[in-house]
């Protein structure tokens, strides 16, 4: 009634390899699919961690004579020394230089305005840049705004005079 | 005598391969189809960075449309003039404002471009647009991603940029009142 210990203990792997032909080949197999792996991480292009910066649309388009109440101008020039310059309404205008990543002095300038002109931080402000102005200008002059929490930004469309809040 | 005990050694050391092989195939498989996602919306282009205020999220919203503008790497009188050929993408499907149909009829660029934001939208639960522009562009370029947005009635909308450090140097700026 004992059990061969061939028999009983002996795995299928062995039993099957004793008395088949047919062999797989792994170490092939394996190298290619190394070698894929290699490939897929070296040629894959990963995105960098990216920051947002959030934004409104309206559903429409407004318009600047149905506002009810004027908004303040900034007016955004990119200039071809990479200098940056914004009129704040008629009166004020600040230079910013090259490069330069803090806006701490057109920032003081701007809450200024707004304290002499009695406006408050949901009063819209309308950002209009020209047609050459850099892309790089308009989000930080936007991400200065945003710092200041004046959240009512509306965006100029050169073409056409439409305008899109943010 | 010798021949039996080196092949009962070699016996001794044998190692399971196959989920070694498995892992292996898995992470292939996962790379393939990830790799291929994301490469079809990660143009490459620099957005504007020391915005300190950008929110970076630990994972990109899965009903977000990614927009894109960005200059054409294949244009080689970018490389000599200011003005860089521009493309623009929504997700995937790109727009080059340079073709005949678009010279033609520019305004087509902009509808187009808010028909397909609008398809991929209706798809959506809550749509959110990720507007990745170049930071070298010029406005006039990037505002037809804006119009197109509008005209698909996307509201949500966040503007791509880097953070960085803030430095504390306001002596660097030059004001002029008038």
């Amino acid at each position: 009634m004992t059990l061969h210990k061939d028999k009983s203990y002996r795995s299928f792997r062995q039993q099957h390899k004793k008395g088949s032909p047919f062999q797989l080949k792994m170490v092939p197999m394996i190298d290619v699919v190394f070698l894929l792996l290699v490939f897929f991480l070296l040629t894959a292009n990963f995105r960098s961690r990216e920051g947002f910066l959030p934004a409104e649309l309206p559903r429409q388009i407004t318009h600047t004579e149905h506002m009810e109440l004027e908004p303040l101008m900034l007016y955004l020039h990119s200039r071809p020394d990479g200098t940056c310059r914004v009129d704040i309404g008629a009166d004020v205008s600040v230079v910013v230089p090259a490069g330069e990543s803090n806006f701490a002095n057109l920032g003081a300038k701007l809450h200024q305005v707004v304290l002499d002109q009695g406006r408050h931080l949901d009063d819209p402000v309308k950002l209009i840049p020209n047609a050459e102005t850099q892309w790089d200008h308009v989000v930080k002059i936007y991400h200065l705004l945003w710092q200041c929490q004046l959240r009512n930004i509306i965006f100029t469309i050169n073409s056409n005079s439409k305008n899109y809040k943010s | 005598m010798q021949k039996y005990s080196s092949l009962k050694f070699h016996r001794g050391f044998q190692f399971n391969m196959t989920p070694m092989i498995d892992v292996v195939f898995l992470l292939i498989i996962f790379f393939m189809l990830i790799c291929q996602f994301i490469s079809q919306e990660n143009y490459k282009l620099v957005v504007p960075d020391d915005c300190p205020a950008a929110i970076v999220p630990d994972q990109l919203d899965r009903n977000a449309i990614t927009v894109s503008v960005f200059p054409d790497s294949d244009d080689s009188a970018s490389s000599t003039t200011d003005f860089a050929k521009v493309l623009y993408a929504v997700r995937s499907q790109q727009y080059d404002p340079a073709t005949a149909e678009y010279r033609i009829q520019p305004e087509l660029l902009v509808k187009d471009m808010a028909n397909q934001i609008a398809r991929e939208a209706r798809r959506k639960k809550n749509p959110l647009v990720y507007l990745r522009a170049d930071k070298n562009l010029r406005y006039s370029q990037v505002q037809n991603a804006l119009l197109a947005l509008s005209q698909a009635s996307i509201t949500n909308v966040q503007i791509a940029a880097y953070r960085s450090e803030q430095s504390n140097s306001p002596s660097s700026i030059d004001t002029e009142e008038e």
